[in-house]
């Protein structure tokens, strides 16, 4: 009975760690997110300055997070994420404001996909 | 590719643990829970080997899921006769009194050529001296002989025999296994007379030394060294 124990203590322990990531992976994502449209917003009403720094500090965020990112996520798509900063800031550098707003917007639904991917849903399910 | 190989060492060394785990059943037979936890495994493990976009943990976490919802499903098993007939169904009668049950055949889908082959391997050209052959669970058949067709025992002619008694392995490819020789209530000074009885001059020239509960012992040198 002891070995039986022990295995439903080790799989509610995988179900709540399992869980508990999907949570951390949609904060880290929801946070990046929205400072990401601000930016966009910013970008929008000219203060192009304000908007790539809160892009930075959202890169910056993005990799104090990439280590723990890497190991619970596929990389395809952490990398999708990691490339889409650089091109975004490469935009709002040049202050190429069409290019920016795509670039912006695909980079949202890339770190967006990342926690709808863990999260448990039937359509992530099926 | 180093991640390859510390990926590769990382899973073996969990599989293997898993298993272990499971115990000595998985090695064996398998009933229906174990058998795709076997199949399922090695894919599983398989992935992330390969594929260094994929964390480890996706593998690491199917594997160790499946490693404890088959230990929950095997002692289940075990407690319950229920639960047990459920996942691993009932054995069936296939012979019985000499005669096929061809219905049970049908049943289990079991074709006359596979009942002869299982007859065959267990010794039995003629079913009509099979008392009963019994399709097991784990999909072997049992094979039990009318009283007549058995071999003879000691017993039936009432002469004495001695018990078959266990051996222990003392020596194991020239290393000493200390706590055999103390279970079998012997020591360095008995084991030392032993060796130099056989001819040995040390415990390295023996590749094995076996003691069984009446002292009995068996004694093979190291290829090259005697």
């Amino acid at each position: 009975m002891k070995k039986l124990w022990w295995a439903v203590v080790v799989l509610a322990l995988l179900l709540s760690a399992t869980l508990w990531n999907s949570h951390c992976v949609a904060a880290v994502t929801d946070d990046l997110a929205a400072q990401l449209s601000r930016a966009c917003e910013l970008a929008e009403s000219g203060d192009w300055k304000t908007a790539e720094k809160i892009t930075r500090a959202a890169q910056e965020q993005w990799e104090d997070a990439t280590g723990y990112l890497y190991t619970v996520l596929p990389h395809s798509s952490t990398d999708a994420v990691e490339v889409g900063f650089h091109e975004v800031l490469e935009f709002l550098t040049c202050q190429e404001s069409g290019e920016y707003s795509a670039a912006n917007a695909v980079l949202i639904a890339h770190i967006r996909l990342l926690s709808d991917m863990e999260r448990l849903t039937p359509r992530n399910l099926l | 590719m180093v991640i390859a190989f510390f990926r590769t060492i990382i899973l073996y060394a969990l599989i293997i643990a898993g298993i272990r785990i499971m115990g000595k059943r998985q090695v064996g037979e398998l009933e229906p829970s174990e058998l795709v936890l076997a199949l399922l495994i090695s894919d599983l493990a398989a992935v992330p080997m390969q594929d260094f976009g994929i964390p480890l943990l996706a593998g690491v976490i199917p594997i160790v899921t499946l490693l404890c919802i088959t230990m929950i499903l095997s002692v289940i098993t075990m407690k319950s006769i229920r639960f047990r007939a459920l996942m691993c169904g009932r054995p069936s009668v296939i012979i019985q009194d000499g005669k096929l049950r061809q219905g049970n055949m049908e049943h289990n889908r079991m074709t006359i050529d596979e009942l002869m082959e299982e007859l065959r391997l267990q010794g039995i050209t003629d079913i009509s001296t099979v008392k009963y052959a019994i399709l097991e669970t784990n999909g072997r058949v049992s094979v039990l002989p009318y009283a007549d067709e058995l071999p003879v025992t000691a017993k039936q002619m009432g002469i004495p025999a001695e018990d078959v008694a266990l051996p222990l392995v003392i020596i194991n490819d020239g290393r000493l296994i200390s706590h055999n020789l103390k279970a079998r209530g012997l020591n360095d000074v008995w084991l030392n007379k032993q060796l130099e009885q056989a001819g040995f001059r040390h415990i390295s020239d023996v590749f094995l030394m076996t003691v069984d509960e009446h002292n009995n012992t068996f004694l093979a040198p190291q290829e090259g060294k005697t």
